[in-house]
Formats: C-alpha cells, structure tokens, sequence
C-alpha cells in the first residue's frame, strides 16, 4: 500500500502551518494547519483499499485469425471501493474491439461485477492474458494499493487457412490408401490406361467398348489410390519483418494450409521446425494432427542463435523414406539451406517455397546501399542455382499474394 | 466518460473556486485586513482547486470512468476533503476566539470542539457494519 503524495503535502504544509501558526501566535495560520491535518487525519483513520477478487475467463480459448473472443473479468469486493482501476494488458497481436482496455469503476461493499471485453485476434499465435492491472484507492484517495494479476489464461490463435486446390505431388506413395494415385497400376478407380489382354486378366477389366471398335481384347488399367508422406520444413532461423509482421507469420499461415490440404487428401504430414531448437512432429493423419501442427507452429518464433544445426541430429521416424520434404523459408540463413541441401543427397524430394523476405526490406537498400544490395541480391540467386543444382524444385511466394499461386507453380514444376 | 473528458470538466470546474480564492486574497491583500471568517472559505476554496487540479492530472485519460466512480471521488475526494478543511480552519478559529483564562465555558468550548472533531473523524472514517 502506498501513500498518495497529496497526503504529504496536507501532512507538511499542515505541520508548518500549525507550528509557525503557534510559534508566530498567529490564529489564522494555525487554522490553515488543522485545515490541511484534518483531512489526512481522516484519510488515515479510514479503511484501508482492499483490492476485490478477480476471476479472468475467455469465451473460447481457441479462435482462428480474424476471429473475435470475450474475456470476462470478475471482480467480488469484500469491502467497498470508491475507485478502482483495472487496465487490461493485452499482447501487440491482440487488439481491444469498441472500448478501451482500462475501465475504473466503483465498486460496493460485497457487490460483484463482471466486466466484459472484446478482443480481436489480428494475428496467429499463443497469448497469456497476463498483466490485469489493479489499482484501489480509498474514500479521500489519500491511500492505493496496486496489484498486478496473473492470469493462467492462453488464447491460442490459429491462423487462417487458405484453400488450395493442387498440391505438389510426392513422387513416391505409401501402400496405405488414399486420394492420390499412384505411379504403379493396380486396383483403384483412377484410369490409368488401355492394354491388351493378358492371360488370367480378370473378365471385369475387359473395356468391351474399346474391344469392339479394335476388334482386339482390351483391358483397362487403372490406378490404385495411395497416400504419401509430407513433412514440412518451417524455418524459424531467421525472418525479415516489419513491425506488423513477418516473413515466419507468413510462414506459419502457410504451413497451416499445406497441412489442411495434404491431410484433406488423406496424407500422412509431419512438421519439422527448424530454429533454435530442432523440434518435429511424426507424420500422421486426420483432423488431430492437424490441430496438433497448429499447436506446434503458434509456438514459432524466430530464434536469435549461432549454433550450427546437423540434419543428422533429426531422427529418421520424422522423416520416412520416399517422403515430400517441403520448406517454408525466406532463405535468409545459409545453415537452412545446407541443411535441405544434405537432405536432397540424403534420397528426400525436397521442394521450397522461399517466403519473399523483400517486402519487408523495403528500407535496406537506402541504408546498406545500392552496391551491397545488389550484392546479396546475386547471392540471393546463387542460392537458389545451388539449389536448382541439387535437384531441388523451388518456388517464390509474395506473401501478399495467395499461397495457392505458388503452390500450384511447385506442383507445375515437380 | 472518458478520462480525457473527465481531465477537461475537473479542470474547467476548478477555475471557479481558484477565481474566487485569488480575488478572496487579492481584496484581503488590499485591504490589509483578513476578516477571520474568511479564513475558512479560502482555505477550502484552495483546498477544493487543489484537489481538482491533482484528480485533472492523475485522471487516466486512455480509461472509460464509470459515473459511480466519479460521484464518489466528486463527495468523497473533493467535497469531503474541503469541507473538513473548511471546518478544522472554523474550529481551530473558534478555538481561538475563546478567552484564554480558565472557567467554565472555555471547559465546554474545548470539550465541545474535540467532541465535534471526534465524531466528524468517526462518521467519516469508522468502519461501515456489512448490510
């Protein structure tokens, strides 16, 4: 509990006045002392502010991008508060909708109040509502008492995703079924071919259409339906960002839409995540390994390390044989590229989507200058020659354009 | 309302009682005579600006100020506070007014004003019994 400074004002002015007052046999001065003394007599006398018991609860703990939630603040006062004063903080990405996040209020004795706010969720990510700020003063607002509250609150924010219609295909499929059909023919529906008829060929391949316009036994050939596996590679080495977001903000919107798509076509994705830590996720399949790439990815965030990173420290669960490796990266950071360079001569197919970092570096040219930005530009392109090189499919993406572009152009060029 | 408003009115409403306590001083400086009845109302008028001018300043103006939470800073802060100080600078005149030789009425004078400034901190500050 602290004093407020307008009690020391009344106390000293009020002492000085009284003391002078008498000393100097004064009447009007020693009434100017007790004027300023009585209040702070009575201030200090009084209760002291009791801060009420808060309760935080949100609406939903869990909302996509763009999406609306409502955190409910419950105050229970036990004594009575003439002016409170909670100022909710809130994370940069979160944003206050129709009001503001401090509100003061009075509060009776025994008198509960839920207060109700608004939150917008801009952008992707996990958040603590972690800093409610509590301020009670009593009656004369002589005496406050301030609290900080924690709150175990997290809002998990998953970014939106984007519907895309084709998808770059694996080369090579697992004998699982699915909705992608494979190189080799066999039992499916998808059609493959006409061939002639071989002996033992099953009477219900026989195409009796094509047989009577060639007057040969033709069969139909078709193609089973397999899934594949699909690992992404998310880069959070290094990003360019401006104070909105980032090349990793993105990245992440990106992942969450390669994820949706490839699962949508019953194949098995698993993530990879490429930073500070090596952190992975097994391939799997279904809406539960959707959301449980969604919680993985919201933790993202760029990480500020020197530490040489070895492909050979990922174990070889998380990335099956024959698996589609695909990268989200801005190519910023030469280990990323070693990195899927070693796991191209390691027998993965491996394709990048290079995040575009240069809407963010707007400015960099004007402050390295037009040498040095020239400079890394053809470094920039030697990078991905390299890359090309290694037989590695690649493909640019404006982030202020749809992902699918981008994507279908991978899918164009495997 | 917001604090921002709530800045501005206190402000605008602490011109009034500053007006009156400078021109209170200007005519006592004047005159050169302070009438002592006088003394109160000024001490409060400046209490009342000083008290208007710190809620103006300490106010959050990014924060919506619900109106429960302005009537009482309005009573409790700035009305409650000037008038004890208006009644403590009455008191302690009063006090002083008295003859200073001893007998019965200077007993009750004295007796009655601690009485008086007792029960004004009791009424004001004691504890209030749950309803």
């Amino acid at each position: 509990m602290t004093l407020a400074r307008r009690a020391l004002v009344y106390f000293v002015v009020g002492a000085a006045g009284l003391l002078v007052g008498v000393a100097t046999s004064q009447p009007a001065l020693v009434a100017v002392g007790a004027a300023l003394l009585l209040p702070v007599l009575v201030g200090l006398a009084g209760r002291p502010p009791r801060l009420p018991e808060i309760t935080v609860a949100l609406s939903d703990g869990r909302v996509v991008e763009g999406g609306q939630v409502e955190l409910r603040l419950t105050l229970a006062a036990t004594d009575a508060c003439p002016w409170l004063d909670v100022d909710l903080g809130l994370p940069d990405r979160l944003d206050i909708v129709d009001g503001t996040a401090r509100r003061v209020l009075a509060l009776g004795e025994g008198e509960t109040r839920t207060l109700e706010f608004a939150i917008s969720c801009r952008s992707w990510g996990a958040f603590h509502i972690d800093s409610i700020r509590l301020v009670a003063r009593d009656r004369l607002h002589l005496r406050r008492v301030e609290e900080t509250v924690e709150s175990s609150a997290t809002l998990r924010v998953y970014p939106s995703v984007d519907r895309l219609r084709r998808l770059a295909r694996p080369r090579a499929t697992r004998p699982v079924s699915g909705s992608r059909p494979a190189a080799v023919a066999g039992e499916g529906i998808e059609f493959a071919e006409l061939r002639f008829a071989a002996p033992g060929e099953r009477a219900r391949r026989i195409n009796w259409r094509a047989t009577a316009a060639r007057g040969e036994l033709l069969v139909t050939a078709r193609l089973p339906e397999r899934s594949s596996d699909v690992v992404i590679f998310l880069d959070a080495l290094g990003a360019a960002s401006s104070r909105e977001a980032s090349t990793l903000d993105d990245a992440v919107r990106a992942a969450a839409s390669l994820t949706a798509a490839y699962l949508r076509g019953r194949d098995r994705v698993g993530l990879l995540r490429f930073g500070g830590d090596l952190e992975w996720i097994l391939p799997g399949t279904g809406l539960r390994q959707q959301y449980r790439i969604a919680d993985a990815v919201l933790e993202s965030e760029v990480a500020r390390t020197y530490r040489w990173r070895n492909t050979s420290l990922i174990p070889r669960r998380v990335l099956p044989p024959q698996s589609l490796i695909l990268a989200l990266t801005p190519l910023l950071d030469w280990r990323v590229t070693r990195a899927l360079v070693n796991l191209r001569r390691r027998g993965y197919e491996v394709s990048i989507i290079e995040v575009d970092p240069l809407p963010y570096l707007a400015d960099a040219e004007a402050t390295v200058g037009p040498a040095a930005w020239r400079t890394w530009l053809l470094e920039r392109d030697a990078v991905r020659t390299r890359l090309a090189a290694a037989g590695i499919a690649l493909s640019a993406w404006d982030p202020s354009q749809p992902i699918a572009a981008a994507v279908e152009r991978l899918a164009a060029s495997a | 309302m917001s604090g921002r408003r709530l800045r501005r009115a206190t402000a605008a409403v602490a011109l009034a009682p500053a007006l009156g306590a400078v021109l209170g001083a200007l005519a006592a400086l004047q005159s050169g005579l302070l009438p002592s009845w006088s003394v109160p109302v000024l001490v409060a008028a400046a209490v009342l600006v000083y008290e208007l001018a710190d809620l103006a300043r300490s106010a959050p103006s990014s924060a919506v100020i619900e109106r429960p939470a302005i009537a009482a800073a309005a009573t409790g802060r700035v009305l409650v506070v000037a008038l004890l100080a208006a009644a403590a600078a009455a008191l302690a005149l009063l006090a002083a007014a008295v003859p200073a030789r001893h007998g019965l009425a200077t007993g009750l004078v004295g007796i009655a004003a601690a009485a008086l400034l007792f029960l004004a901190v009791y009424v004001l500050a004691a504890p209030r019994r749950p309803r």
